[in-house]
């Protein structure tokens, strides 16, 4: 009996420890190649003082731009699925999200929504405006919403250069990338942006280095001013790492990034016109029967005074075929504004009417964040086949 | 019945008890947190009761009967607000716990001030308000730069700046261009970008780039935002509100009269300097032949030398950007001193030393940086 009492204690011990193993968490987030996304890695509040983009690197690592103050928060979210994707529409989800944070759907500004591929779950962050509080919500797949604890959070925070950081006061885009992180920054005191990339693995308390760049754009092949990104994202073209950037008024321009040098200005190369009085607003890529597009959604602002459609949040797909077109700035592609699609290979998306926000699920399906009415609906939509 | 009639009355006696000691309620069912708020307890099973000793974190409890342990917690209590409209009751997110019979709720994020919520337990529907107050902070003042009378009509941007910390939302929503001349507002003149510095005090307001950039699409289809020798006013209206809950009170205006078009760079060759005497703790004083960027010139872009050692120095900004006052710490020594200065520094049309906002390709023949180094002679 007592022997057996031994055994049975030892059998314990080793089956807690492994489960102990099991479960702990790991020192770093890593990649699925074992590339470590996060290192010194700190638990507690994350201190956010502005919410801002975001948008999922791999293993459940959500980015987050902290716009009050320059930096890039990656949080190790431990959301690692298996995927579990909303089962129907989610209904007044500002009114849902405002009475949470105690508050109303005015009391409340909605910065941004990202999806995590690995478990479907729908990440909205969002700012109290009576008193700045920052919070990011999550849906699970019945649509039931919890806040993601800020306070008790694994997380790195990386700066944006120390120099910069006074000036910059909008990040309008936060991605994962081949090897690095990729940030682009709006100043308040010049009109103009800078990409920045953070290294890998995202190290806390380290600023971004390695290179930063103002962007360029050229207008009817003679004005040529600064121009600030929009929204963009990581794209890959015969071995190389470009980003693809839209501007207002919406020409969308690629910049390669080996040809980004420290503090040296680089021009875009705008591939594609989409039309004038748009605002971008978020980016993604998919693939369907063999072919690439480019999805992106834009708030029209001169809707109006000129509409395009039902309403001034629309959205567009265009083949990616066209980033590598021989045809570039003054000759770039120019979305025949007056017709649902043309010129072959770029296409007004039904879906993606009054879509104030939109990511990609996978390659069948995007999160929609719709205007009803004034109400915010989440929902699923398919992707144009 | 009668049981049930009771303990509501009594209830009720206990509410109005501890509410009759609440300086200021004037609501008899309102639970209300001060700075040091009174701990309240309803022995009840029916009225939720609010533990405020935390005023903007109340804890909230029910009592549930034993019978009830396959339920959740949240199927006893609820903490909401309600949707004026509808008049339903929308949740407030918290954490629940259950010990000794009893459920309670503690909201996730801090609850607001001056602000009405209610507790509802949800077995006997029975509820009570909940409310905390908290005066409002300092009102806050606007003051804009730049102020000129005359703007270029390529004018890019317009600096906001407030005493106190603002809410940020959408702040384009409380500016308004209003073209005098013509009599109507200018439609939608600014860019929907919030660029707020980092203490949330200050806003930069742009033009819409799009209308005052040369032949990019807007401007071609409609036109710049300002029209050359057209007098307009900006207009902040005095409902916004600063973090602290206070709002600006009443409307701020701007007029100013648009010249024509400014394309070029400023000149630190054309500037004016005073220069201080030896010993003395005078300022130097550079006046500049244009107008430049209030912000990036509070931002250091002017740096003085003294064989190559930086002067300590206090720098004043004229309002205006007209011109800036450099102090030393300690006075002057006689000798050639050095001034460098930010490329980037920018007049109102966005010209910069660098560069011309917008470079006609078409004539880029030359190099078009200006003098980033000026400098002057203190005689012993």
């Amino acid at each position: 009996m007592k022997r057996l009492t031994f055994f049975g204690s030892c059998l314990t011990a080793l089956l807690a420890v492994t489960v102990y193993f099991l479960q702990a968490p790991s020192a770093d987030a890593l990649t699925k190649d074992s590339v470590a996304i996060m290192a010194n890695v700190q638990e507690g509040d994350t201190d956010i003082s502005r919410i801002g983009r975001m948008s999922f690197a791999p293993n459940g690592v959500l980015l987050v731009a902290d716009i009050g103050s320059a930096s890039i928060v990656a949080i190790d979210t431990g959301d690692a699925g298996p995927v579990k994707k909303l089962k129907e529409r989610v209904n007044d989800v500002d009114k849902k999200i405002g009475a949470a944070l105690g508050t109303d759907k005015e009391g409340i500004r909605i910065a941004d929504m990202a999806v995590n591929p690995a478990s479907g779950k729908i990440y909205v962050s969002v700012q109290r405006k009576a008193d700045g509080l920052n919070a990011i919500i999550i849906f699970d797949e019945k649509g039931t919403l919890s806040p993601l604890d800020l306070k008790k959070a694994r997380y790195v925070r990386v700066s944006l250069p120390v120099a910069d950081q006074k000036t910059i006061s909008n990040i309008s885009g936060v991605e994962f990338s081949n090897g690095r992180v990729l940030a682009a920054g709006q100043s308040n005191e010049e009109f103009s942006s800078k990409i920045y990339s953070l290294p890998l693995p995202l190290t806390h308390g380290k600023s971004g280095e390695v290179y930063s760049t103002e962007t360029y754009h050229v207008a009817h092949g003679r004005w040529e001013t600064r121009a600030p990104i929009q929204s963009f994202i990581p794209y890959e073209e015969e071995g190389e790492d470009y980003i693809v950037g839209s501007f207002a008024c919406t020409p969308i321009a690629k910049f390669k990034i080996s040809d980004i040098k420290k503090d040296a200005p680089i021009k875009g190369t705008s591939v594609v016109e989409l039309g004038s009085g748009n605002r971008p607003m978020d980016m993604f890529t998919y693939e369907k029967n063999g072919k690439k597009w480019l999805i992106t959604n834009t708030d029209r602002f001169h809707h109006e005074r000129r509409p395009l459609g039902p309403s001034q949040y629309w959205g567009v797909r265009v083949d990616m075929s066209y980033l590598q077109a021989d045809k570039i700035n003054e000759e770039a592609v120019r979305r025949v504004i007056t017709e649902k699609s043309g010129p072959n290979g770029i296409e007004v998306v039904d879906a993606l009417f009054f879509a104030k926000h939109v990511a990609k699920l996978n390659n069948d399906e995007m999160v929609i964040l719709r205007d009803n009415k004034g109400a915010l609906d989440l929902e699923i939509s398919k992707l144009p086949e | 019945m009668t049981e049930l009639s009771n303990k509501t009355i009594i209830n009720v006696i206990l509410a109005l008890m501890i509410v009759s000691l609440c300086p200021g309620c004037q609501d008899p069912k309102t639970n209300t947190g001060s700075a040091k708020p009174a701990k309240q307890r309803l022995e009840s099973n029916e009225v939720p009761t609010i533990d405020a000793s935390n005023a903007s974190s109340p804890v909230i409890s029910v009592i549930v009967p034993p019978e009830t342990d396959h339920k959740n917690n949240s199927d006893f209590l609820l903490l909401a607000t309600r949707d004026p409209k509808s008049n339903e009751l929308l949740p407030v997110h918290g954490i629940y716990r259950r010990t000794d019979g009893l459920v309670s709720f503690t909201p996730s994020f801090p609850l607001l001030p001056n602000r009405d919520y209610e507790a509802v337990n949800l077995l006997t529907n029975q509820s009570s308000s909940y409310r905390w107050n908290s005066t409002n902070g300092r009102v806050p003042v606007l003051s804009i730069s730049p102020s000129h009378g005359m703007l270029p009509a390529n004018h890019l941007k317009f600096y906001l700046s407030f005493s106190e910390p603002m809410q940020q939302d959408n702040p384009w929503e409380h500016c308004k261009l209003l073209d005098i001349t013509t009599g109507h507002f200018v439609p939608r003149p600014f860019r929907h970008t919030e660029l707020w510095n980092r203490t949330g005090d200050r806003l930069t307001l742009w033009f819409h780039p799009g209308r005052q950039k040369t032949g990019v699409n807007l401007n071609v289809e409609i036109g710049p935002i300002l029209e050359p020798d057209h007098e307009y006013q900006l207009i902040i209206n005095a409902h916004w509100c600063s973090l602290a809950g206070s709002a600006v009170g009443k409307e701020t205006k701007l007029n100013f009269v648009a010249g024509q078009p400014d394309h070029f760079q400023p000149d630190p060759e054309l500037w004016d300097l005073a220069v201080p005497s030896a010993d003395t703790l005078e300022p130097l004083t550079i006046r500049f032949h244009e107008p430049l960027d209030y912000a990036l010139l509070n931002n250091r872009a002017l740096n003085v030398f003294l064989s190559k050692v930086p002067l300590e120095s206090r720098q004043e900004v004229s309002q205006n950007g007209l011109g800036i006052r450099i102090t030393p710490q300690k006075p002057w020594v006689a000798g050639d001193y050095d001034i460098q200065i930010n490329p980037r520094l920018e007049d109102l049309a966005g010209n910069s030393i660098e560069r011309p906002f917008e470079v006609d390709l078409n004539k880029e023949t030359e190099d078009h940086s200006k003098a980033q180094q000026i400098t002057f002679t203190i005689d012993p």
